[in-house]
């Protein structure tokens, strides 16, 4: 089934866009990626910088008043981005998954746990109760959930913060799906669960050739799980490129600036570096390039918006005057790995 | 489980012991019935054998106790204008107020429930506010004019169905006595029934919408939907379990509202239950028949809030734990 | 609905202004449903047509002068002895309908916003104290609130219109101070719950404790701090309270429980129309009726709005 030339998505020019009284909010304004399969994409980007919006339009779940304007979601070649609704629902869940921040908002409090995966098995298969039951305790053991059996006929609210978001990656992987979107799955979990958490489903992805887009904030965390990294910015991507390139020879100044900002043992009782300023609002966002008013190397030509270039091969960089490659993140900065 | 409802059934005992004292001391003030009971040529002689033979004229706390005592042995008095036990006379007719209640609810539930899920799900559609536009005319529509109006409209000018009680054909299944066997049952509880739902399936709608804009916009219907189930499941079970919690419960606590405000209902329509009883009690100053109604309506309302509060703890599981643990 | 009349200028100021004062955020708020307006026209409609009342009937119900039994359930546009046209046909005592109706509205939304306002007071008052001196006052005055609140409030209405039921050579006055007395008692409750609930969410902010520890005088903390921020809800409890009491008065009156038999409340009439409905003459009942709708429709779409304009968990 999986051919190598064959991305498991591509997204072309995606532009998802929310229509609200006070006007447009362009959420997710031309990003572009790949991942390939078995891959791993790290989506990184502050709050407010379209990370979510673009998970939710890969799966078709962007809510009025927003949607998905223009550009292409292809699932292994087939444009998805304007799709059925009963398509969308068929790919859901059975080809693309998806994990969401909050484990303990993901869960239907009143619904039992099997019951909520059970349904997910049948949504896509004819199969038995007993089999889709069988199914669910399989999984529950393979995201390191022990009395899977007991657990099954528990309720949400008796499971811990750290369990839950193992049993809601267990309903993802349910299915066997080809993609997995996670929205900052660990971001409200403890530091040792978040660990586990991103160990385990680093080995289910090798197991299973299941392509992985890893949404975050936490440069760290990409630093050592993910393959290719998508820096976003105000609904762009600003930088896209392998991890080790991007996070070693970061290009775009808030890439730089971003990597600046990590607090690393190397830099011990040295003030970190901070970007100023604060995120734009995206309703009615100023012409150029958004990250001017913030940017140390901001010239004349910001006040227009950058296009994607490639100032080293395998990288793009949206922006006039990106880093040379000479100057590079580790004078300031290390990024722990 | 267990240990919860022994805890809330001496709960329950209490309130309607305060409940009877209140209830009674109330009443007790009600004009004087000797007026009304006795020929008004009559002579101080025969008034003061009335008022004797009735009790009236111990002091208040024998009169309570006296109550009090006959009450725990089912006895509530004896009706001043029937000479029959008022107990009686409100179980004779409580049913046919029950029929009514229920029929009203059930009408409320079935047509309520998916006009407010309706509207919390589309709130912006021309649909939707039909819907809310006609549950504030359902709070507004005062409840004795829409029934004159379907007297008006049904039985007079179209000549469709009956105006008045419940029809002859009385039947009993498990010993109750309803009308409901018959197709001349249905028709004659089909208007009193809407009138008396329209208020509580505005209540309903409301209730119904607002759960579902509030649980519509949660994470797990997003996740729900994120796992590739139909809308229809996702609706009908995640949404649909969500809002029954808040509709159960104020359901359960507005049935006794339902059975308090036949009242009208029954005078507009005729409907021979507990409520035109009632209303002509109060009309005759028959202190034990309207002591014995209000007596009943109060244990109803505790029966009715135990039942609402096992519900909810079935319905819900978060709750269910916790008592667990108490 | 009070709100709606002393507005006015101040819509008028800020428009000059120019500025997004609150208010007038809240005004563009409003108007953005258009049955809302509809509405409010209706509420100053109402008012208007309650407070020129006795100007604008055809005739005076009261003057027994002008009422003849001769002209007894007259159908629309007939005439009557007095040769005035019943527009809307006369009533079963012979009195034009129209005018009882316009008298009737007098009655029926004084008794309701009478009773609201003392309603509000009496509520008001327990509530903040209730909420400020806390411990076992508040535990007991919430406890009668709760108790009172779990019974419907027709039937709390009932039973003590039972209680000081009269006989039937009662002045009329004594009757209506009455219905007042039981509307009140139903009513108050709602207020001193909504009270105690924004006062204590309000008493936690740091205002509060700010001018606690500037040592002003409890009074002048309950008075001056606390009550103004409480006012949304109380107005939005306040519309919705005054429809229903005009309805439950109605009610009571139908059911031969509320205003006597000589007053031309909205109810009495529709009850007496009642008797009549049956043989097809359907004035009587059909229009108080209507008249009645309409006073609670319009209050209510106020009220209706208002909870939605004011609710600071639904502003964006």
């Amino acid at each position: 089934m999986i051919h190598a030339d064959v991305p498991t998505l591509e997204v072309r020019n995606l532009k998802t866009h929310f229509f609200t009284r006070a006007g447009v909010v362009k959420a997710v304004d031309d990003v572009s990626f790949t991942v390939q399969p078995g891959q791993i994409l790290g989506l990184v980007g502050e709050s407010g910088s379209g990370k979510t919006v673009t998970g939710f339009s890969i799966l078709g779940l962007v809510d009025p008043p927003g949607r998905v304007v223009d550009g292409e979601i292809r699932y292994k070649g087939e444009n998805i981005a304007n799709a059925g609704e009963e398509r969308m629902r068929r790919l859901r869940g059975n080809n693309i998954a998806m994990i969401f921040q909050d484990p303990m908002m993901t869960l239907n409090p009143v619904l039992r746990v099997d019951t909520q995966m059970i349904e997910a098995i049948q949504a896509h298969e004819q199969v038995g109760r007993e089999e889709a039951w069988e199914r669910s305790r399989a999984a529950l053991q393979q995201v390191g959930i022990p009395a899977a059996e007991e657990r099954l006929r528990s309720y949400p609210h008796q499971f811990s913060g750290g369990m839950r978001q193992r049993v809601a990656i267990a309903i993802a992987l349910l299915n066997k799906p080809d993609l997995i979107v996670a929205d900052e799955p660990t971001t409200a979990l403890d530091v040792t669960i978040q660990g586990q958490i991103l160990y385990e489903v680093q080995k289910l992805c090798e197991e299973t050739g299941t392509a992985l887009i890893w949404i975050t904030h936490d440069l760290s965390v990409v630093a050592g799980l993910a393959d290719d990294i998508c820096v976003m910015y105000a609904g762009r991507v600003v930088e896209h490129g392998t991890v080790d390139n991007v996070l070693d020879h970061p290009s775009h100044p808030y890439t730089h600036g971003l990597i600046g900002s990590v607090p690393s043992r190397n830099r011990r009782g040295q003030p970190l570096s901070q970007i100023p300023g604060m995120t734009p609002s995206l309703l009615n966002l100023p012409p150029g390039c958004p990250f001017k008013a913030r940017c140390p190397r901001v010239g004349d030509a910001c006040d227009e918006a950058p296009e994607i270039s490639q100032p080293v091969a395998g990288r793009d960089v949206r922006c006039h005057y990106p880093v040379p490659a000479g100057e590079t993140a580790g004078e300031t900065a290390e990024v722990p790995a | 489980m267990t240990v919860f409802i022994i805890r809330r059934l001496m709960q329950a005992a209490l309130v309607v012991l305060v409940m009877s004292f209140l209830v009674f001391s109330g009443v007790f003030l009600v004009g004087d019935p000797v007026e009304i009971l006795v020929a008004d040529d009559a002579d101080q002689a025969e008034r003061e054998m009335v008022i004797k033979s009735l009790g009236l004229d111990q002091p208040f706390h024998i009169q309570y106790m006296r109550f009090l005592t006959r009450a725990a042995q089912g006895d509530l008095g004896e009706s001043f204008v029937f000479n029959e036990p008022a107990l009686l006379l409100i179980l004779e007719r409580l049913p046919a107020t029950m029929e009514l209640a229920v029929a009203a609810l059930m009408i409320a539930v079935v047509f309520g429930i998916p006009l407010g899920v309706w509207a919390g799900l589309k709130p912006d559609a021309i649909s939707s506010k039909v819907i809310m536009s006609g549950s504030i005319l359902g709070f507004s529509l005062p409840t004795f004019w829409v029934g004159i109006m379907m007297i008006l409209l049904f039985a007079v000018i179209l000549g469709l169905l009956p105006s008045t009680g419940r029809g002859d054909e009385i039947h009993y299944v498990l010993g109750f006595p309803t009308s409901l066997l018959t197709l001349d049952g249905w028709s004659h509880i089909l208007l009193p029934a809407t009138n008396l739902a329209l208020f509580k399936l505005s209540l309903v709608i409301r209730l119904a919408r607002a759960g579902t804009r509030e649980v519509v916009h949660q994470d797990y219907i997003k996740f729900a939907r994120a796992k590739g189930l139909t809308d229809r499941r996702v609706i009908l079970v995640h949404v649909m379990k969500n809002i029954l919690i808040p509709v159960v419960t104020v359901l359960g606590l507005e049935f006794g509202g339902l059975v308090a405000f036949s009242v009208v209902t029954e005078t507009v329509f005729a409907w021979p239950g507990i409520g035109k009883l009632l209303i002509d009690s109060i009309g005759l100053l028959d202190r034990p028949v309207i002591v014995a109604y209000l007596m009943i309506i109060v244990l109803l309302f505790v029966i009715l809030n135990l039942l609402v509060d096992i519900a909810y703890s079935l319905l819900d599981p978060r709750v269910r734990l916790q008592d667990v643990k108490a | 609905m009070t709100a709606v009349q002393e507005d006015r200028p101040a819509v008028a100021a800020a428009k000059d202004a120019g500025v997004e004062t609150p208010f007038r955020r809240f005004l563009s708020d409003y108007v953005e449903s258009p049955i809302a307006v509809i509405g409010a026209i209706g509420v100053v409609l109402v008012l208007f047509v309650a407070i020129i009342g006795p100007f604008l009937a055809p005739t005076d119900p009261y003057d027994l002068a002008q009422v003849s039994i001769m002209d007894s359930r007259l159908a629309p546009g007939e005439q009557m002895m007095t040769g005035t046209t019943a527009i809307l046909g006369t009533d079963g005592a012979g009195r034009d309908l129209l005018s009882a109706m316009i008298y009737g509205l007098r009655i029926s939304l004084g008794v309701g916003i009478g009773s609201g306002v003392i309603a509000l007071l009496i509520g008001c008052t327990l509530g903040l104290i209730a909420a400020y001196v806390g411990g076992r006052t508040d535990a007991f005055i919430m406890r009668v609130v709760d108790i009172q609140l779990s019974f419907p409030a027709i039937l709390i209405a009932l039973i003590l219109l039972a209680v000081m039921k009269g006989g039937p050579n009662e002045p009329s006055y004594f009757a209506i101070f009455k219905i007042i007395v039981a509307l009140v008692v139903v009513q108050w409750a709602y207020y001193a719950r909504t009270i105690r609930g924004s006062a204590m969410v309000e008493r936690r902010k740091e205002y509060v404790e700010a001018a606690g520890s500037l040592a002003l005088s409890n009074r002048r903390v309950l008075f001056r701090h606390l009550l103004p921020n409480c006012v949304a809800p109380i107005i939005v409890v306040g519309t919705m309270q005054t429809a229903s009491a005009i309805s439950l008065e109605a009610t009571l009156s139908f059911l031969g429980l509320g205003l006597p038999q000589t007053e031309p409340s909205l109810g009495k009439l529709i009850s007496n129309g009642f008797d009549y409905v049956m043989s097809g003459k359907y004035w009587i009942s059909v229009f108080p009726g209507l008249a009645l709708l309409f006073m609670i429709m319009s209050i209510n779409l106020v009220g209706d709005r208002l909870r939605d304009v004011l609710n600071p968990r639904l502003q964006k």
